[in-house]
């Protein structure tokens, strides 16, 4: 089978609707820059809820240490795609 | 502070004044083994004595030790290194638990030194960045500094090895080139040393102390105890963090933010945002966090997102309350706080479930419930600290009383 990494822009836009599901903000709209303070509801209980749902949608782990020194969006969109695609 | 250590002291000014200069000016590994000398000059001379200083550093030696196989065998982590090390802590701190199921003579406790709870904090911190591969490299001299900087060893804030790591190599400046800032930074130690010894000290005479009377004593004299307890552990703790996070920064290391107002927390978990702040952040991330994901995530009853949410707060302040202090006491305060999170939590949700998201944003937004807020939490958050200054049995003889009976 072959190899077909995932584009920043379609994982953002399963990222955002990860988003949107878990905060239950039908529109919200990420950016790589969007961090847990700019979205209302982005606390650590979320953040954790936020992980999970990344981890099913996109089949892949994330570590402690991976979960806790994410400082934004375009962070975990870059760890979403390399896992993907690893 | 511990008792007989001083802020104020020309031995600890004159550390500090001779810190800023050597460390702040010196480059190179001449620089890392000064700051080590002052370090262990602090730590052995000025704070815990020779047998302090050789339990600590064999305390941090082993932590480096597993935190280096952990690099090489990652499964090693959880399952063994971080057990025995918590253990270790365990051990050494001599827990009163420790006395229920142990013979007497296993049991000492020479090692139980100050600081120990938050050396386990830091090289825990560092051991959990190994097992996930976002450790900053492991270098034993800064490794070494970053347990014994002086500026954080008897009382944190709790810094990260990351953050320490960064700012001693100079990849993040701890302050800005100017003259503005360094007068800051000199400003914020003086505001420090004003807290800690002068207003801490006007109100430590009213303060709830271990040695009162809690049976005689009048219900009006209990609640002004009770207030000034309160005030008289933030404006020493954050008195104490003020003048350390100066230091810090006017040698190139600026530990993180401890305190923002908590006199101001409008509900539990924003005080907790502002008490303590460095704690908090630790708990969040390496207790409450992989506690949570794991509940979510298990095949039992644990997954569903109510039980885990309050399992998980539940589990974390039993172990903030356990890494305070070794008594019952603090495992009351732990479950005092575990109590307030849970009805917060679960009242919260049913708020948001019962009228929406958008109105009870609005509701919060009110000033008599913003207020109404403020002054809950200071009374549960002042009546918790009870146990940190009472036995359990004399803090529950306190709430009796404060409740008329």
């Amino acid at each position: 089978m072959e190899w077909n990494p995932m584009s920043d822009g379609a994982a953002m836009e399963k990222l955002t609707q990860v988003f949107r599901d878990v905060l239950d903000e039908p529109d919200l709209r990420l950016a790589r820059d969007t961090t847990a303070a700019d979205v209302d509801g982005w606390d650590s209980l979320a953040h954790i809820q936020l992980m999970v749902a990344v981890e099913r949608a996109f089949g892949i782990k994330l570590t402690t240490g991976e979960i806790a020194n994410l400082a934004d969006v375009g962070e975990l969109l870059d760890l979403v795609v390399a896992r993907s695609g690893s | 502070m511990p008792v007989g250590f001083s802020l104020l002291s020309v031995q600890f000014l004159g550390l500090a004044v001779a810190a800023v200069l050597s460390v702040g000016l010196l480059r190179g590994r001449a620089r890392a083994w000064v700051f080590l000398f002052i370090n262990v000059y602090f730590v052995g001379r000025m704070l815990l004595g020779l047998q302090g200083l050789v339990s600590s550093f064999l305390f941090c030696l082993v932590g480096y030790g597993f935190a280096r196989a952990i690099l090489k065998r990652k499964h090693l982590a959880y399952r063994l290194l971080i057990p025995v090390y918590v253990g270790m802590f365990v051990y050494m701190r001599n827990y009163d638990i420790l006395h229920w199921v142990a013979p007497e003579f296993v049991l000492t406790g020479a090692f139980a030194t100050v600081g120990l709870s938050f050396l386990l904090f830091r090289v825990v911190h560092v051991m959990i960045e190994a097992a996930s591969g976002t450790s900053r490299p492991l270098e034993f001299l800064t490794f070494i500094n970053y347990c014994f900087s002086f500026t954080t060893f008897m009382m944190g804030p709790i810094q990260r090895y990351d953050d320490f790591h960064d700012q001693w190599h100079g990849r993040t400046p701890a302050l800005a080139p100017t003259l503005e800032a360094h007068l800051d930074a000199v400003i914020r130690i003086l505001v420090g040393l004003l807290k800690a010894y002068v207003l801490a000290v006007w109100v430590q005479p009213f303060a709830l102390l271990p040695g009162t009377d809690v049976l005689t004593a009048s219900v009006t004299q209990l609640w002004v105890g009770v207030y000034a307890f309160w005030f008289f552990l933030y404006l020493n703790f954050s008195g104490y963090c003020d003048v350390v996070i100066g230091v810090g920064s006017l040698l190139g290391v600026r530990p993180p933010e401890n305190f923002d107002k908590p006199f101001l927390a409008r509900n539990i978990s924003d005080f907790w945002l502002r008490q303590h702040r460095s704690l908090t952040l630790w708990l969040t991330d390496y207790v409450f966090s992989p506690l949570y994901k794991w509940a979510l995530t298990s095949e039992s009853v644990l997954a569903r997102p109510a039980v885990a949410v309050n399992v998980s707060l539940v589990a974390t302040m039993v172990v903030s309350g356990l890494w305070h202090g070794t008594t019952l006491a603090f495992l009351f305060f732990g479950l005092a706080h575990a109590a307030f999170l849970v009805v917060y939590h679960n009242w919260n949700t049913f708020l948001t479930h019962r009228f929406g998201k958008k109105r009870v944003r609005v509701w919060r937004q009110n000033g008599l419930v913003h207020a109404g807020g403020i002054i809950l939490t200071f009374h549960a958050t002042a009546l918790a600290f009870v146990f940190f200054n009472l036995p359990w049995n004399e803090a529950f003889t306190v709430f009796g009383r404060l409740l008329g009976r």
